[in-house]
C-alpha cells in the first residue's frame, strides 16, 4: 500500500471514530431559566446538579407513559 | 373567576402536547393539586417534583433572579418544570422534545391555573366571508 493511500485510510478511520464518539456521548444537562430571561446550562459534573439529576432520573423512572 | 379544574388542564396538556408523557401540578408548598398518575405513583411523583423544584431554586443564579423554568435532559427522557408564585407544573417527556413548545404548554397551564382564559391551542375562527377588517363577525 502506498504511503498516500495509508494516510487517507488513517484519516477516514480517525474521522469515523471521532463522529461515532461525538454521536454517542451523553448529552445530559440541565438548563435553568430565570425571570429576567437569563439561562444557564449546567453539566452533570457541576456541583449544583448532582441532586437535580438524581431527582430527574427518579421522576423519569417513576413516570408511566400515558 | 370560575373554578379551574386542574385535572382537566393536565388532560388537555397531554392531548395538546404529544411529547408529554406524565405531568403533575403542585402548590408551591408541595401539596399535590393534580396528576396524570394515580394513587401512590401520584404522591411519589409529586414528592420528587417538589424536591426537584426546591433543589433547583437553591442552585446559584448568576443574576440573583428567581427560577421560572428548567429542563433536565437525560439520555432517554426529559424532565420539565415551570413555576409561578402559586404553582409548580412538572412533566416528563420523550427524549429530544421540542423544548419551546413544552415550555409554552406548561406556562399556559400555569396561566390558566391563575385564572387566565387563553387556550392551549387557539380555536379556529369562523371565516367571516371576507368582511372588512375590524368588523365583528357573529
Amino acid at each position: 500500500m502506498s504511503k498516500g493511500r495509508f494516510l487517507v485510510l488513517l484519516v477516514a478511520i480517525g474521522s469515523a471514530i471521532f463522529f461515532w464518539r461525538r454521536k454517542n456521548r451523553s448529552r445530559e444537562r440541565v438548563d435553568l431559566y430565570y425571570a429576567d430571561g437569563s439561562m444557564i446550562t449546567l453539566a452533570p459534573e457541576a456541583p449544583d446538579t448532582v441532586e437535580i439529576f438524581s431527582l430527574a432520573r427518579e421522576i423519569a423512572g417513576n413516570a408511566s407513559p400515558s | 373567576m370560575g373554578h379551574v379544574d386542574a385535572s382537566a388542564l393536565l388532560q388537555e396538556l397531554l392531548e395538546v402536547s404529544g411529547q408529554v408523557e406524565t405531568a403533575t401540578i403542585l402548590a408551591r408548598g408541595g401539596e399535590l393539586v393534580a396528576s396524570t398518575e394515580t394513587g401512590a405513583g401520584a404522591a411519589a411523583l409529586a414528592g420528587s417534583v417538589h424536591r426537584l423544584s426546591t433543589s433547583a431554586n437553591a442552585a446559584t443564579s448568576p443574576t440573583d433572579e428567581h427560577l421560572v423554568q428548567l429542563q433536565v435532559t437525560l439520555d432517554d427522557a426529559c424532565v420539565f418544570l415551570a413555576q409561578d408564585a402559586d404553582h409548580v407544573v412538572g412533566c416528563v417527556t420523550v427524549a429530544h422534545p421540542t423544548a419551546g413548545l413544552v415550555f409554552y404548554d406548561l406556562k399556559t397551564t400555569l396561566r390558566r391555573l391563575a385564572g387566565e382564559h387563553d387556550e392551549l391551542v387557539p380555536k379556529p375562527r369562523a371565516w367571516d366571508g371576507g368582511a372588512e377588517s375590524g368588523e365583528e363577525s357573529t
